[in-house]
């Protein structure tokens, strides 16, 4: 069994208007019929662009939001082994409490120990993750942005968790700081034995980290693939799109830019069948009546007319122009 | 045992502990840089001498609060007698010692004031706190609940309130707080609504912890700015207010020396005794100006960035 299943899972957002009694007069569909499975040991990597539901899809996994519809089944207790850490560094650190109790709530909510032994299991935390420990006694806003995060991922390590769960790990730090946090993570998943689901929007942090990863477009998944796998041979369009807008090492190679056209659809009415028929070079009728289902073993893609490997996606007008609305 | 006991067996921590200075340390330094808060301070405790040393002003002057002394306090015409040694404030139309009124009414003011405050706060944050944290058809009860209480005519409550139960300190201290606590409760509401969508409480709410402890112990330090520059300014407030009730007969038992009860009795005597007037007028200004100026400066010293 795999530690974490998610099937079929759906959270949509009301939109209530009215000062007395409030309709509901309309649904934000931020994670739209999402399946996957997270096997204990590997980082699942999840990417998208900003409001494609990722963020929520995390806060789903975590117990934060209840769904809507669909299940999520985890192999253990939801509130002890999975943890969260966040992606402000400021944000998510209480201002007004000294770091050592932000560490150690935790252990306080779970009533694991004494005030003694937690004081002492904070200090071994603040050191696993590269903090002097002698400060426990600070201030978050006595710390620079790489050094909170580092008190974020000691809090969600102070359970000692199965699953850990980072939004945006990185995406609020500097770059220079990006690589020292990132690879913290990494060290403490080979020493502590966690898994990650790891969702970013920066693409080459994702292929850097994940075993697995899943591109998500206006809350459905639309690839999954081992992640060599997956920027080698895209076969969604918005994958290949998506990896072809990203920043490469070496500018002079030479490279197809597929442009997309037009921005993302809103998630409270989004397009019929096919999420990215209105945008998508190669949207043909069917991908506007039917909806593509995520199907294959292994490198899993919901696409009528994938992209052929060696295929040169042109950024051309949209294949449905002009029928798209 | 698992990996993380292993390597911490191997190598134990030695700590120091090392005290950041606290955003309160660091505010009461900002405070006690600013030039109006400090004098404000110092306003502050010389009228808090004032209240607390009122009976020993009686006993050096011999003269009561309640007492009239028409042999000395009024000249033969029957017009009360200027300051001088023996009424250092000279006497009220009745023959009573203006100074030692004053003293007496202090207490009443600070009292009033410090009182309705506290329990105008308490109030306050109690509701805005469940409003805000909860929203929903809660939020949407107390919110109205709010709206009605800040659209009440305050003097016309408080007239039928002192018709029906008589004027006393209690029931003035009661509908001052009833009329003040609606604006904090707003205040705490909307800082709550705020709070409550930060990721540090969803970092607790994902493990389980308790509404009451969110709101406790996640929430309300977070809101202890906010809420005690409010309160600071409710004080004069609530001065002010009392004074206004007084004034109109409407608050303490008009007996009792209260500022605005002073005041009220000078009115048909200032052209001939202008020092009936001036004298608790000012301490009244010089009183609530240090309470406002001293709330400016907590607000200026919690929150630097402004």
């Amino acid at each position: 069994m795999s530690l974490l299943e998610v099937s079929d899972v759906r959270k949509y957002f009301p939109i209530k208007s009215g000062v007395f009694f409030r309709r509901e007069v309309g649904r934000v569909h931020a994670v739209d019929g999402v399946s996957l499975s997270v096997e204990a040991g590997e980082t699942l990597g999840v990417v998208g662009e900003s409001g494609c539901g990722k963020s929520t899809l995390a806060r789903c996994m975590t117990g934060l939001y209840e769904v809507t519809s669909g299940k999520i089944t985890f192999d253990g207790d939801m509130r002890r082994d999975v943890q969260m850490v966040f992606q402000d560094p400021y944000g998510s650190l209480n201002p007004r409490r000294r770091i050592g109790s932000i560490i150690a709530d935790p252990l306080v909510i779970h009533r694991e120990g004494t005030a003694a032994s937690r004081r002492e299991r904070v200090k071994e935390l603040m050191a696993l993750v590269g903090l002097n420990p002698e400060h426990y006694n600070r201030f978050p806003a006595e710390f620079s942005g790489g050094q909170r995060q580092r008190v974020g991922i000691a809090r969600a390590l102070a359970l000692n968790p199965r699953l850990v769960v980072c939004d945006e790990p990185v995406s609020a730090l500097d770059v220079s700081i990006q690589a020292q946090v990132v690879n913290l993570l990494k060290d403490l998943q080979t020493e502590l034995g966690l898994t990650y689901v790891f969702i970013a929007h920066d693409l080459s942090v994702v292929r850097y980290v994940s075993d697995r990863v899943a591109v998500m477009y206006l809350g459905k998944i639309v690839e999954i693939a081992p992640g060599e796998e997956l920027y080698e041979r895209p076969r969604h369009p918005y994958t290949a799109a998506l990896l072809s807008a990203a920043s490469v090492a070496d500018p002079d190679r030479p490279r197809d830019r597929v442009v997309l056209r037009g921005d993302v659809p809103s998630p409270i009415s989004p397009p019929r069948a096919c999420r990215f028929h209105p945008r998508c070079p190669k949207a043909q009728e069917r991908c506007t009546v039917e909806e593509p289902l995520l199907l294959g073993d292994g490198h899993q893609w919901a696409c009528h007319f994938p992209v052929e490997p060696g295929e040169h996606l042109r950024s051309a007008e949209p294949g449905l122009e002009g029928r798209a609305g | 045992m698992s990996l993380t006991d292993a390597a911490f067996e191997a190598e134990p921590v030695h700590v120091e502990v090392v005290h950041g200075k606290g955003p309160w340390r660091l505010a009461w330094e900002r405070l006690r840089r600013d030039k109006a808060a400090v004098a404000s301070m110092v306003v502050i405790v010389l009228v808090a001498l004032l209240a607390i040393l009122a009976p020993l002003f009686a006993l050096i002057t011999g003269h009561d609060p309640l007492t009239q002394y028409p042999s000395t306090a009024l000249t033969p015409e029957g017009l009360p007698v200027g300051p001088g040694a023996d009424f250092w404030l000279g006497a009220d139309s009745l023959g009573r010692d203006l100074f030692v009124r004053l003293a007496y009414g202090a207490r009443i003011s600070l009292l009033v004031g410090l009182s309705a405050t506290v329990l105008a706060t308490v109030f306050g944050v109690v509701v805005g706190l469940l409003a805000g944290f909860y929203g929903g058809w809660v939020d949407g009860v107390l919110a109205r609940v709010l709206d009605v209480v800040l659209s009440f005519p305050y003097l016309l409550v408080a007239i039928v309130l002192v018709a029906a139960v008589g004027a006393s300190v209690p029931l003035t201290i009661f509908v001052i707080a009833f009329f003040s606590f609606a604006a904090m409760a707003r205040v705490v509401r909307g800082q709550t609504i705020g709070f409550r969508e930060r990721e540090f409480t969803e970092a607790v709410r994902s493990l389980g912890a308790s509404p009451l402890r969110i709101m406790v112990i996640d929430v309300l330090p977070n809101l202890v700015a906010p809420v005690t520059v409010l309160a600071s300014l409710l004080i004069p407030t609530s001065i002010v207010f009392e004074a206004t009730l007084s004034f109109l007969g409407l608050g303490v038992d008009p007996r009792t020396p209260s500022w605005g009860a002073i005041l009220a009795d000078s009115t048909d005597f200032y052209r001939v005794a202008p020092g009936l007037l001036v004298f608790p007028a000012v301490l009244l200004l010089l009183t609530t100006l240090a309470f406002n100026l001293l709330g400016d400066g907590i607000r200026d010293a919690l929150d630097p960035r402004r």
